[in-house]
């Protein structure tokens, strides 16, 4: 994927980020006055939450707009705007009571929010939140957005556990065979990150928080006993996959220069060319039978420079997958 | 001594203004009664271009019309292009919404602007249910289509034409699937990974094609390596080199590890048997056969190639090759 989720939890506004066009103050701004007009005041902390945007900043722009409004700008024709330390109360901005459209990217995040939700399994897909979309698309045009999320079957069983803080057993399957194991695991949170989903839960055989990857997740049964939560670590919550944890290292792979759109996703550093022609590609591993079948797709042509252990990934594997062949065939 | 005004007022005010009037406003009228531009001519033609098209960035289009008078030319905003229209959302729907803006999490996302746009109630601090990455292009993709305009983009080196017929996401990333008019793709249905079009798209005229009735997108996603005359979305590298590139069945039989994925991209008809265990056997046609050779080795142990023989000895042959 292109972009890792951020750790902040932090959506929306400018908070944390760098300062915007104008542009797209404007568009916030205009947004603000439209509530505003709406509401008639509000207490400027729930303004700044509502948009995403620092209090300082959202003062600064509504004192800034205060001195806007129609030519001659004498007072009856400023918007009426009173702002002090927690409200803001406003009069008269009668042209902006009503919203301005949706821009492409608005539409977009509405559209593909509600599709998203509407994936996931056991959301009514005739309620109000349809209802809802059908009437955007009446007014804005068909969106023509599908959203698949994987339904696994253990799903609503592990997003129960979790509200009721149940501990529960899991028999997961690792990323080779024979790697299966039981454990029981305080469930946490079940997340859909890009497609997929993982049950985030600290893990009492590994004594440490894991993401699971729920289609390997063979089996769940409850224990039939509940667990003291356990606060998450902040900088997992909002991470893409920390299951590899520190024991991720980077592997040097050489490859045909042709080969490097497979690999575009996974490279975790600067790229060089080898005095062969080949590209020497830093890849983040987590786990070498991984490495060993990227290796194996990637040909005959691609091979482990570094480090040691992981120089013979692929012949691993290739051992593997041919025993099931001679088991199954001669 | 003038008090300087900012940019951000500066805008405010035009809009307020263009908003207001009844009638096209000349540039000089605007120039003279907005507070904030230049007095000198050449450099109020310069500022009001500029936040014309700050404007029109922000989806906020000025009409230019034609007027009597010197200018000839005169400036306003359209209600019904500032404006957005009623959608007669009820209170349960409102707060549908609502709730799916906040519980999904769209990295970068404008959707909490856009909620207080469509008058929904403050949002809740919910940890996601789901997040999906955004692309700079998804939203002017999706307007494009929304407009049915034929849109322009930059895919593997070369400029694409397409009618946009649907967006979909599936297994981590956003596709496009429509029709690509360039001259290279002759008209042909194609998918595209939204994450590698190379520039912004450039959408032209509205309404400049019709799609199909009842389009689906998921139907038409072409995803597999050994798609023959598949998208560019997935390029897979040759595998055996010795083998011809040409269409066949095959049979495989995929454990638990990956019968998801494997499903995802042979579609749902290749099923033939589901084992207890989670394993799946599958039947499919496979275009391009060193592309399904490299797939399958990329699976590790976890395929196993039945039917055809010639491709089976592929893969053990490129095993034992890799195992010395």
């Amino acid at each position: 994927m292109t972009r890792a989720a951020t750790a902040d939890g932090g959506d929306g506004g400018d908070v944390g980020r760098g300062p915007l066009h104008a542009g797209e103050r404007l568009r916030r701004l205009l947004a603000v006055l439209a509530h505003l007009a709406r509401v008639g005041e509000a207490p400027i902390a729930e303004l700044a939450t509502r948009f995403g945007v620092d209090e300082r900043t959202l003062v600064g722009e509504l004192e800034l707009a205060a001195c806007c409004g129609l030519p001659p700008y004498t007072p009856d024709q400023l918007l009426e705007l009173v702002v002090d330390d927690e409200r803001v109360v406003a009069h008269g901005l009668d042209a902006l009571r009503r919203p301005p459209r949706l821009t492409p990217d608005e539409g977009f995040a509405v559209a593909a929010a509600a599709r998203a939700m509407l994936a996931l399994p056991g959301v009514d897909s005739s309620g109000p939140l349809a209802s809802a979309l059908a009437k955007l698309e009446a007014v804005l045009g068909e969106d023509r957005l599908q959203v698949e999320l994987e339904a696994p079957e253990h799903l609503a069983a592990l997003r129960t556990a979790a509200e009721r803080i149940e501990l529960v057993e899991i028999d997961y399957l690792g990323a080779k065979r024979g790697d299966e194991t039981t454990r029981v695991v305080e469930p946490h949170a079940v997340v859909a990150l890009e497609g997929r989903f993982y049950l985030d839960a600290y893990c009492r055989l590994a004594r440490g928080w894991r993401r699971f990857q729920l289609h390997r997740i063979a089996a769940v049964r409850l224990v039939g006993d509940h667990f003291d939560r356990r606060a998450m670590p902040a900088e997992l919550a909002g991470a893409r996959a920390f299951a590899g944890g520190p024991s991720a290292r980077v592997a040097l792979v050489a490859l045909p220069a042709g080969h490097r759109p497979l690999v575009d996703h996974l490279v975790a550093g600067p790229v060089e060319r080898g005095p062969d022609g080949r590209l020497v590609v830093p890849i983040r591993v987590g786990d070498a039978h991984w490495l060993g079948r990227l290796l194996l797709r990637l040909g005959a042509d691609a091979e482990v420079l570094h480090p040691p252990e992981l120089v013979h990934a692929a012949r691993e594997v290739a051992g593997r997958a041919l025993r099931r062949y001679r088991v199954a065939g001669d | 001594m003038a008090v300087r005004t900012s940019r951000l007022e500066r805008i405010t005010n035009l809009v307020l203004a263009l908003l207001d009037t009844s009638r096209p406003l000349s540039l000089r009228e605007i120039g003279r009664a907005v507070a904030g531009y230049p007095s000198e001519p050449g450099a109020l033609r310069q500022a009001f271009e500029r936040d014309k098209r700050t404007l029109r960035e922000g989806g906020i289009p000025i009409a230019v019309e034609r007027i009597d008078g010197e200018e000839q030319v005169g400036y306003r905003i359209l209600p019904e292009d500032y404006y957005l229209p009623d959608l007669g959302l009820d209170p349960s729907e409102e707060e549908a919404l609502a709730f799916a803006v906040a519980a999904v999490r769209i990295d970068g996302g404008v959707g909490r602007d856009a909620l207080a746009k469509l008058g929904s109630p403050g949002l809740a601090a919910l940890p996601p249910v789901a997040v999906l990455p955004s692309l700079p292009a998804l939203g002017p993709l999706q307007e494009a289509m929304r407009q049915r305009a034929l849109v322009a983009f930059d895919y593997h080196g070369r400029t694409r034409d397409v009618e946009c017929y649907g967006l979909l996401f599936r297994s981590g990333a956003w596709y496009l699937v429509g029709r690509d008019r360039s001259a290279s793709a002759g008209g042909s249905m194609r998918t595209f990974r939204v994450d590698r079009i190379e520039d912004a798209p450039r959408a032209g005229e509205p309404g400049s094609y019709v799609p199909p009735a009842d389009f689906d997108a998921a139907a038409e996603l072409r995803l597999a390596p050994w798609d023959h005359g598949r998208s560019d979305a997935a390029r897979a590298p040759a595998g055996d080199a010795g083998l011809r590139t040409s269409a066949c069945e095959v049979v495989v039989d995929v454990d638990v590890r990956e019968a998801r994925g494997a499903l995802a991209l042979a579609g749902a008809g290749a099923l033939e048997r589901r084992a207890p265990d989670g394993s799946v056997r599958l039947r499919f046609r496979v275009g391009d056969e060193d592309a399904f050779v490299a797939w399958v080795l990329g699976c590790g142990d976890a395929v196993e190639v039945l039917e055809p023989a010639s491709l089976r000895a592929a893969v053990v042959r490129a095993l034992e090759a890799a195992a010395r």
